[in-house]
């Protein structure tokens, strides 16, 4: 990505937006039933978890700062789903394995080195976009942002669904490539290349253009 | 690649097979876009040869299976009216743009026109879409929903873009969702394998033949 490139999107106070998909403990956390599961069908999880506790968070964090800094919302994105087997998620979703998760509980929470503050949105979500599924479109759109930087988890999943839709809707889209994590570097690099329709950029060169 | 075919809802009736864009302007040996990948080196081969022997007899296939059955067939195409796309969505633009896609396509213009071989009927539906997804772009989920839909069958092209977007905006709208992997297509079989890859796990994935045999089965 160019600096040309980055340079055609809208950096101006108040128009950028930070979304941050799945960050939760429910997915976040070593030892957790998602980790399990995942163990369970023979991955190896030490990258993700190294991954999200010593680049994404970090980033996130930095990013979390500047966006709002900049006059512009942080959105923390988190799966709701209230019933024990999922039924008030679509058909055919696979949300029964975290299920129920629900404010007031550790797996809700923000994973350690994350911090919401009193301006920030907690957006929950029914199905895996909180554009369909959640008010990130009426916050984005009622807020005047123009262009949102997608951060989170997984690369390959909530967040790459959540980029699409942001797309879809005419905002300018950002993927900020290590503020993002999936279970391998191939699964992540094949997510970031896969939808022309999204800019990907560094968090380092994200918070340049923001300071400018 | 594909996933086993299950019986999704109770009644055949309530499935809608959503063809994406196989008309002139995309799927078309002479359209601008692929004129443009041959003039650029890109062999194209793969893309048209698939397009003439396995989407259109397989979309044809699969619609007469859905209206046997009562079910519903929907034809998308993508309408833009200026050549800036200004009516599209702004990080689509310059990329079709720089595809070819950038002279208008809409009704009364050949480049609109659904590919000849391809088998509508009345009855069908026919919708424009101002967007990759036509659930945004489109009165796509009013037309599934005002129809009693529970399964969509995606097909069409290209496979990377309007094929899974739609598909996971059909399962986060609460349709059970398969995409039907030899009815759609990108420019190589190595982006088609790649992307259906990397999405397969947001929605199900089968073959023309198992899907056929699951409707007339049901």
């Amino acid at each position: 990505m160019t600096v040309e490139d980055l340079d055609a999107l809208s950096w101006k106070s108040g128009e950028v937006g930070l979304f941050v998909s799945d960050m939760n403990n429910a997915f976040t956390e070593r030892g957790s039933d998602f980790d399990r599961g995942r163990q369970n069908a023979g991955i190896d999880t030490n990258y993700y978890f190294d991954r999200l506790e010593r680049v994404v968070t970090p980033a996130i964090q930095r990013l979390a700062v500047a966006v709002r800094g900049s006059g512009g919302p942080v959105l923390w994105v988190k799966p709701l789903i209230v019933d024990d087997r999922a039924r008030d998620w679509p058909r055919g979703s696979r949300a029964t394995g975290s299920a129920p998760l629900v404010p007031g509980t550790h797996s809700w929470d923000l994973m350690p080195g994350l911090a919401m503050d009193p301006s920030d949105y907690e957006v929950p979500k029914q199905c895996v976009s909180a554009f369909w599924c959640g008010s990130a479109d009426q916050i984005l759109r009622n807020r005047g942002v123009r262009h949102v930087l997608f951060t989170g988890c997984l690369t390959n999943g909530g967040m790459m669904v959540n980029a699409v839709d942001a797309a879809m809707r005419g905002y300018q889209v950002t993927v900020i490539d290590d503020a993002c994590a999936a279970f391998s570097q191939d699964l992540h690099d094949a997510a970031l290349r896969a939808h022309s329709i999204y800019t990907v950029a560094s968090s380092e060169t994200a918070l340049a253009m923001l300071v400018e | 690649m594909t996933t086993p075919v299950h019986n999704q809802s109770a009644d055949a009736a309530a499935t809608a097979l959503v063809v994406l864009n196989v008309n002139h302007v995309t799927a078309s040996s002479d359209s601008r876009f692929v004129s443009r990948l041959r003039a650029s080196g890109c062999d194209t081969t793969y893309f048209e040869r698939r397009v003439q022997r396995e989407i259109v007899p397989n979309i044809n296939a699969l619609s007469r299976s859905v209206r046997s059955e009562n079910g519903s067939v929907i034809w998308i195409r993508p309408e833009w009216r200026t050549e800036t796309l200004a009516d599209w969505p702004t990080s689509t633009r310059s990329n079709m743009a720089a595809q070819g896609f950038d002279t208008p396509s809409h009704d009364g213009l050949h480049n609109f026109s659904l590919l000849d071989g391809l088998d509508v009927e009345t009855g069908d539906h026919d919708l424009t879409t101002f967007s990759p997804s036509a659930f945004w772009g489109s009165p796509l989920l009013a037309t599934l929903r005002n129809l009693g839909i529970v399964d969509v069958l995606i097909a069409g092209c290209f496979t990377e873009s309007a094929v899974v977007i739609n598909a996971m905006d059909s399962t986060n709208t609460g349709f059970f969702t398969t995409v039907i992997e030899d009815a759609c297509t990108s420019i190589s079989a190595e982006r088609h394998e790649e992307s259906m890859a990397l999405h397969s796990r947001l929605f199900k994935v089968a073959n023309t033949r198992d899907v056929i045999a699951r409707l007339s089965g049901k």
